[in-house]
């Protein structure tokens, strides 16, 4: 092997762990704030667009707020609260949902990330 | 160039090029049932099977939460009704296997996994929602339940009708429902010819095959903290179940009171913010993660070894992390935590 063949291999076998952690890693930097409810298909809602949205349950209309890259579910017709009172959410991986009301929302990265995450 | 550089060359390419295949199919759908999120993932399932074992899955979903529910109506809240009595009745199908074997994880554990003490678990305001000002009971109301010593050991069975013979009892299956609704949740994929999935339900998951030609990939999420912890991969067949004091509690004058209660105090356990454990079965999985949980930080390694747990890994509340050497094997952390601690029961 020539000087310049080993710098080469070296190069490539350097990149793998970099392609490693993009194709199998942890699902990267928080991107989307993924949206499900009990009927409807997912909904991927951008953390770098801040806005108000409202999703419809069979209890009635619960608002997800998105503000700087983080997510919270800002307003919900249950009646505990609880998901309300968990407040922002911002990393990836984390999750919250309003039972009652069966919507869920969760940090998604880019990456293919996780099958599923175990709480 | 030489030999060994094309070799090394054509490696990197390979695996690099390797990385734009396209993802096997999978199917992910979400449902609402036993007080939390259930998450269903499928592999190499066609869209006629699929859309058959989710609307099956979902129904007996609902049938089980509503049967197995401690205190709304079902076949367990008139076991509930009945028991106190004292006298003979017949038990709902799904009921008498659930009791038979939960009393004996329930010995093996040292009472301290134990479904009977559903009064206590109620006195503490855990069945139904919490009130606007929740606050701990009375101790002399919590000490009258525990002197009672309600076990499941209290409810005899012949054929299909049981008595019990402690007016105290009363079930509270708690996470165990759970992991009885998952196990038999991955029976019934199994017969509908469905070979990898994963049905995860809030703290109880299980995963059968793997995902095309990798296992399935597992993030865990942090006791405390946002995003994800550790990770695990997942394949064959293989139940993975937490028992963590943050699924339910309430704060009460600066004082935090969760939903796992010891049955020997009547209080809330100390000592142990999560319990994590691995094992071929989720419903043992999650009575051993509860009963560990009770045992705490000096005597979980105990409660493991009686329960055939070989992969366990607990949790404390300032980060320390005490794991068994085959669960070592196993987890990955992705974040370091404070102090991690190998453990042989």
């Amino acid at each position: 092997m020539t000087r310049g063949d080993f710098l080469v291999a070296l190069l490539s076998l350097g990149a793998l762990p970099m392609v490693y952690r993009a194709q199998w890693g942890r699902g990267g930097e928080a991107a989307f704030a993924l949206v499900r409810t009990a009927d409807a298909t997912p909904s991927r809602l951008p953390l770098d667009q801040s806005g108000r949205h409202v999703v419809p349950g069979p209890l009635g209309e619960t608002i997800i707020e998105i503000e700087q890259g983080r997510a919270r579910i800002a307003a919900s017709p249950c009646t505990n609260q609880s998901c309300v009172r968990a407040g922002w959410i911002e990393h990836t991986g984390a999750a919250t949902a309003c039972i009652p009301n069966r919507i869920s929302l969760r940090i998604d990265g880019h990456g293919p990330g996780f099958d599923t995450l175990h709480y | 160039m030489t030999r060994a550089g094309s070799l090394v060359l054509g490696a990197a390419a390979l695996v690099l090029s390797s990385c734009g295949e396209p993802e096997p199919e999978v199917h992910e759908a979400q449902f609402f049932a036993f007080g939390t999120v259930v998450e269903i993932v499928l592999h190499g399932v066609d869209a006629d099977t699929r859309e058959k074992v989710l609307d099956e899955l979902e129904a007996d979903l609902e049938y089980q939460h509503r049967a197995w529910h401690a205190w709304e109506p079902g076949a367990l809240g008139r076991v509930n009704e009945l028991l106190p009595a004292g006298g003979w009745f017949s038990a709902g199908p799904s009921i008498l296997p659930m009791v038979r074997e939960a009393a004996e994880l329930s010995r093996m554990s040292g009472y301290r996994f134990n479904p009977a003490i559903g009064r206590l678990v109620g006195l503490w305001g855990f069945h139904g929602e919490p009130g606007d000002e929740p606050a701990p009971p009375e101790d002399e109301a919590i000490q009258e339940l525990v002197a009672q010593e309600p076990t499941l050991d209290d409810i005899e069975i012949d054929n299909i009708r049981m008595r019990g013979h402690n007016p105290a009892v009363q079930i509270d299956f708690g996470g165990y429902a759970k992991g009885t609704a998952i196990d038999q949740a991955i029976a019934q994929l199994r017969r509908s010819g469905v070979e990898h999935a994963i049905v995860n339900m809030g703290g109880d998951l299980r995963a059968i095959g793997q995902r095309g030609e990798r296992p399935w990939r597992i993030g865990i999420r942090h006791p405390t903290d946002e995003g994800v912890f550790a990770s695990i991969e997942l394949s064959g067949d293989e139940a993975l179940v937490t028992s963590g004091t943050y699924e339910r509690a309430f704060e009460y004058e600066g004082e935090r009171f969760h939903h796992i209660i010891d049955p020997a105090t009547g209080y809330p356990a100390r000592g142990l913010e999560s319990v994590t454990v691995l094992h071929d079965e989720a419903a043992a999985a999650d009575a051993a993660a509860t009963a560990m949980l009770v045992a705490g930080p000096e005597e979980w390694p105990e409660v493991a070894r009686a329960m055939d747990m070989t992969h366990a890994m607990a949790i404390n509340e300032e980060g320390v992390v005490w794991i068994t050497p085959p669960m070592r094997q196993r987890i990955t952390f992705e974040v370091e935590p404070a102090r991690v601690e190998e453990v042989t029961p």
